[in-house]
């Protein structure tokens, strides 16, 4: 066949199992078994159950590991929670578009994650990070539902040291250790520092904080087309033709999973159900 | 352009069917059904509208092998020759191109099958009033697209060359045809300006302007819908699909098998979330894709106006009161 299968996934390895929160696992594979650049997804197979599409959460320029993190939520993920390190997974990839990081080179970048939409930020922090002088300060807004629920407990204090980069976190139900905000994360985006006519905007979490927080950074003065929302629906084909993950005139699987509010605020559709 | 005689186009027929299998249309009370050629030939269903089943279904089967884990395993695709797809099903193989033979990702399994399907198209001459391809800008007969094209005359057929898949195929069977005369050439005229005028006449006013915003509208529609998806699986331009996995323990075969837009779980995500729960959204979502997003994405509607949905439609929605342009 000259042109190469598009549906068949190559396999490999599960290498290592972190437990980041009680149902949410951070999945190494063994040996990178692809490239891609943040904000570009990846299908992965449980041979004998299924397929399901996820962001890798580590970072693109690692030449040896490639990093899942995943909340066990379905048919899919409730199976790969059992997988032992050596399981045979397939993968395929990557597709979509990356998150366009040249472009915002000399800008302020604020990201605002919720739960486990931490995972594809982490990779784009992670790459931003490698390249932290290019811009002008990096900005991370963080909420999950608990202490206990924040992912990547171990890297937010090694991540908070680093010059340029600036890390407010808050949790919806504090406790006894938690000294720090509390509320939803759009409590913590009242004061947003930057020079919104030079800076962008990007946010990933569960569709109804998405929808508060993007009404939120519209109100703050970021512009529609330096919004950047993770947008991921149910891509199946991974390549733009097998119509699951349509959202208006896109295939998010092709055209996203990331796409500006300037390209969905007008659709006939609430791209936030 | 040739001329040839009914006699010599079951000659013509026999002789491909001796190297590959053949399938034209046959009527069945009003309804003509594509049938695998052995050696007899209904002229009827040739000049009958758009058979029951379209194209789609030689280009990308209602189920289809489309690799294996973890060794892959590449089986083969049979040649093929289809008779008789009219215009609108050929439309229909246009919009599958767009999606599965352009771009960055092109689809192997169906560029095989496409490479090894040989079309011989035939006009349409008598349009029935489920037809409305001119409402979509096009005419009853085929200029581009297939490889061979058939015009039933009164008595005997012009056969035009479109591809050089076709040419090859005649290149070995002139001694069936001929030149056409010009009285056939006028005949193939009158009998084009003739089926487009019926599709004029019949689809006058048929549609005006955007469909209205209105929910009363729609639900007027959704209502009378009982959920039975014939529409979907119908359309020559529908081109959804489920990728699954046949499994074994030890690796499986992936299969792709014809969805629908209209199920429940169609867009359904893990966790279940779902962008369009009820069937409402599900509904406008259909004749969205097909009138505005598919139009924008790739320049052209997403219908041939071949009429399979509301035939088949038990609560007789009509697409046409519907779609907008």
């Amino acid at each position: 066949m000259a042109v190469k299968n598009p549906y068949t996934p190559i396999p490999c390895r599960l290498k290592e199992v972190i437990e980041e929160t009680p149902t949410i696992r951070t999945f190494i594979l063994d040996s990178k078994p692809i490239e891609f650049e943040a904000g570009q997804f990846v299908e992965l197979t449980v041979p004998g159950i299924g397929e399901a599409p996820f962001t890798p959460s580590s970072n693109p320029n690692d030449p040896e590991n490639l990093e899942l993190t995943i909340m066990k939520v379905g048919r899919v993920t409730s199976v790969l929670f059992d997988l032992k390190p050596g399981a045979l997974l397939g993968i395929r990839g990557p597709y979509g578009k990356p998150y366009p990081i040249d472009a915002w080179k000399g800008k302020e970048v604020f990201i605002v994650g919720g739960g486990v939409g931490m995972a594809p930020l982490r990779s784009l922090l992670l790459a931003l990070i490698d390249r932290i002088k290019d811009f002008k300060r990096v900005y991370l807004r963080y909420g999950a539902r608990t202490p206990e629920d924040i992912v990547y407990k171990n890297l937010f204090p090694k991540w908070s040291k680093i010059k340029r980069l600036d890390i407010v976190q808050t949790v919806d139900v504090g406790d006894e250790t938690w000294t720090g905000h509390t509320g939803v994360v759009t409590a913590i985006l009242d004061q947003i520092p930057v020079e919104f006519k030079n800076s962008v905007a990007v946010a990933c979490g569960p569709p109804i904080m998405l929808k508060f927080v993007t009404r939120r950074l519209v109100e703050a003065g970021f512009p529609p087309e330096v919004i950047y929302l993770s947008m991921e629906k149910n891509m199946s084909c991974g390549i733009g033709k097998c119509n699951h993950c349509r959202l208006g005139p896109y295939y998010v699987c092709k055209d996203g999973p990331v796409l500006t509010w300037d390209m969905i605020k007008d659709l006939k559709e609430d791209p936030f159900l | 352009m040739h001329y040839i005689s009914r006699s010599n186009l079951e000659n013509l027929i026999t002789r491909i069917a001796e190297t590959w299998p053949v399938y034209l249309p046959f009527m069945s009370g009003e309804k003509a059904n594509y049938h695998r050629y052995e050696g007899n030939l209904d002229h009827d269903g040739l000049r009958s509208i758009r058979p029951t089943a379209s194209v789609k279904n030689f280009l990308f089967p209602p189920s289809e092998y489309v690799g294996s884990f973890p060794k892959e395993v590449r089986k083969s695709i049979p040649d093929q020759v289809v008779i008789g797809p009219k215009r609108c099903d050929i439309f229909g193989v246009e919009v599958f191109d767009h999606v599965f033979a352009e771009g960055e990702f092109k689809d192997p399994f169906y560029l095989e099958r496409k490479d090894k399907l040989l079309i011989i198209s035939a006009d349409c001459p008598q349009p029935k009033e489920s037809c409305f391809c001119n409402l979509l800008d096009l005419r009853p007969y085929v200029e581009k697209g297939s490889d061979l094209n058939l015009i039933p005359l009164d008595d005997g057929y012009l056969i035009e060359t479109l591809s050089k898949k076709g040419e090859t195929c005649l290149k070995d069977h002139t001694d069936l045809l001929r030149e056409p005369t010009d009285g056939e050439e006028k005949q193939k005229k009158a009998i084009r300006s003739n089926a487009e005028k019926i599709l004029e006449d019949q689809n006058r006013g048929k549609i005006s302007g955007p469909v209205p915003e209105e929910e009363k509208f729609w639900k007027e529609k959704v209502d009378g819908c009982v959920e039975c998806f014939a529409c979907l699986f119908a359309c020559p331009t529908c081109y959804c699909f489920l990728l699954y996995d046949a499994g074994v323990k030890k690796g499986f075969d992936r299969v792709r098998i014809w969805d629908a837009c209209y199920y429940a779980a169609y867009a359904r995500v893990g966790g279940g979330m779902n962008p369009r729960p009820d069937f409402l959204s599900r509904f406008k979502n259909r004749f969205l894709c097909k009138f505005d997003y598919f139009k924008r994405y790739y320049g052209v509607h997403a219908c041939s106006g071949c009429g399979r949905c509301l035939k088949g439609c038990s609560a007789n929605i009509d697409i046409r009161e519907v779609m907008w342009r």
